[in-house]
């Protein structure tokens, strides 16, 4: 388990769903906040920077689109994920700027590649 | 005559081209087509296109693949594709590789066009940007060595005499090197020289 100062932001209304992701996530040594909802997100992106945010599209009080224009405004990068058909969301999401779209069940493998993609380029920019 | 825009077609489909072909033409947009992405490649003299309009499922050199090959040869051109298999996976794939767009069947030919218009006016965007970069670099190839020399401090921001001491030369001779960079870059003040040249570094980094 490598060592881990970077945080790992969740935005997962199903409650089940939100407890694996975290537990996987920290079992690999990830720093976790895991919410049911988008509300203050701004204020929780400045507070503490996340690494990236991993949102489910289907949020109750927030649109994709309006979670990824204030993480682009963040600079932090965005995974969504999803567990309803929706190639044109996706496509939409992709073209203005996540980094990410996974359909639920998504493969954990692939998942925590990303983050440790993330992790090293996060490094690379500090030296 | 001039018209909208150059679409090129890639669908192995007939009934598809012809009828994208239709609608592209009401639209005001010429066409070329190929019914696969081998034919695309193996042409000699590939035509001059605003846009591709990919299919993604075809025999031999399918959609990703022929976008692979394209991105790989440096082409700049937008990619759109257009298809009736429309998994996330791939469709996030494509977006990741830097297509334009991608549209699953059916769709609406509204937004088709709207998709395509916007590709075409963005590379249109590009394909100036570039042509005024090439001329750039034609014209800092003129620069003699000692040109170049000055044409680099000036930008960093060194006054004439702090290059003289710099390149062991003095300030007058500076000032002669600094007028005649000018002259061949067509740079109306330094503040230009520096952005014609970072320009240039986005694109090329290391060229000055």
């Amino acid at each position: 388990m490598a060592e881990n100062d970077h945080l790992v932001l969740v935005l997962e209304p199903d409650e089940a769903v939100r407890s694996a992701l975290s537990s996987l996530l920290r079992h690999h040594g990830w720093r976790v906040t895991a919410r049911a909802e988008g509300a203050a997100l701004a204020e929780v992106l400045t507070a503490t920077s996340p690494l990236v945010l991993i949102c489910e599209t289907a949020l109750p009080d927030m649109t994709a689109t309006a979670v990824l224009s204030l993480c682009v405004a963040a600079g932090v990068p965005v995974v969504f994920t999803s567990h309803r058909n929706e190639t044109q969301k996706a496509v939409d999401l992709m073209r203005k700027g996540a980094l990410d779209f996974l359909e639920k069940p998504f493969p954990q493998k692939r998942l925590l590649e990303v983050l440790e993609e993330l992790r090293v380029r996060a490094r690379v920019k500090q030296k | 005559m001039s018209h909208k825009g150059r679409v090129c077609i890639i669908d192995d489909d007939e009934a598809v081209r012809e009828s994208l072909r239709l609608l592209l033409f009401t639209a005001g947009y010429q066409t070329c087509q190929y019914a696969s992405g081998d034919a695309l490649l193996a042409e000699p003299d590939r035509p001059d296109v605003d846009v591709y309009l990919l299919d993604f499922r075809m025999p031999g050199t399918d959609g990703m693949s022929l976008h692979q090959q394209l991105v790989a040869e440096g082409c700049r051109v937008p990619v759109i594709f257009v298809t009736g298999h429309g998994d996330i996976p791939l469709a996030v794939s494509a977006m990741q590789r830097g297509a334009a767009d991608f549209l699953t069947k059916p769709f609406e030919e509204s937004k088709l066009l709207e998709k395509i218009d916007t590709a075409v006016s963005h590379f249109r965007a590009l394909r100036v940007e570039l042509a005024e970069q090439q001329a750039l670099r034609a014209r800092l190839e003129q620069l003699t060595p000692r040109e170049r020399d000055v044409l680099r401090l000036v930008v960093q921001g060194l006054s004439n005499k702090q290059a003289a001491v710099e390149l062991n030369i003095s300030p007058r001779t500076v000032e002669i090197h600094r007028a005649r960079v000018m002259e061949k870059t067509g740079a109306d003040s330094v503040a230009t020289l520096v952005r014609m040249t970072s320009d240039l570094d986005d694109a090329d980094p290391g060229l000055t």
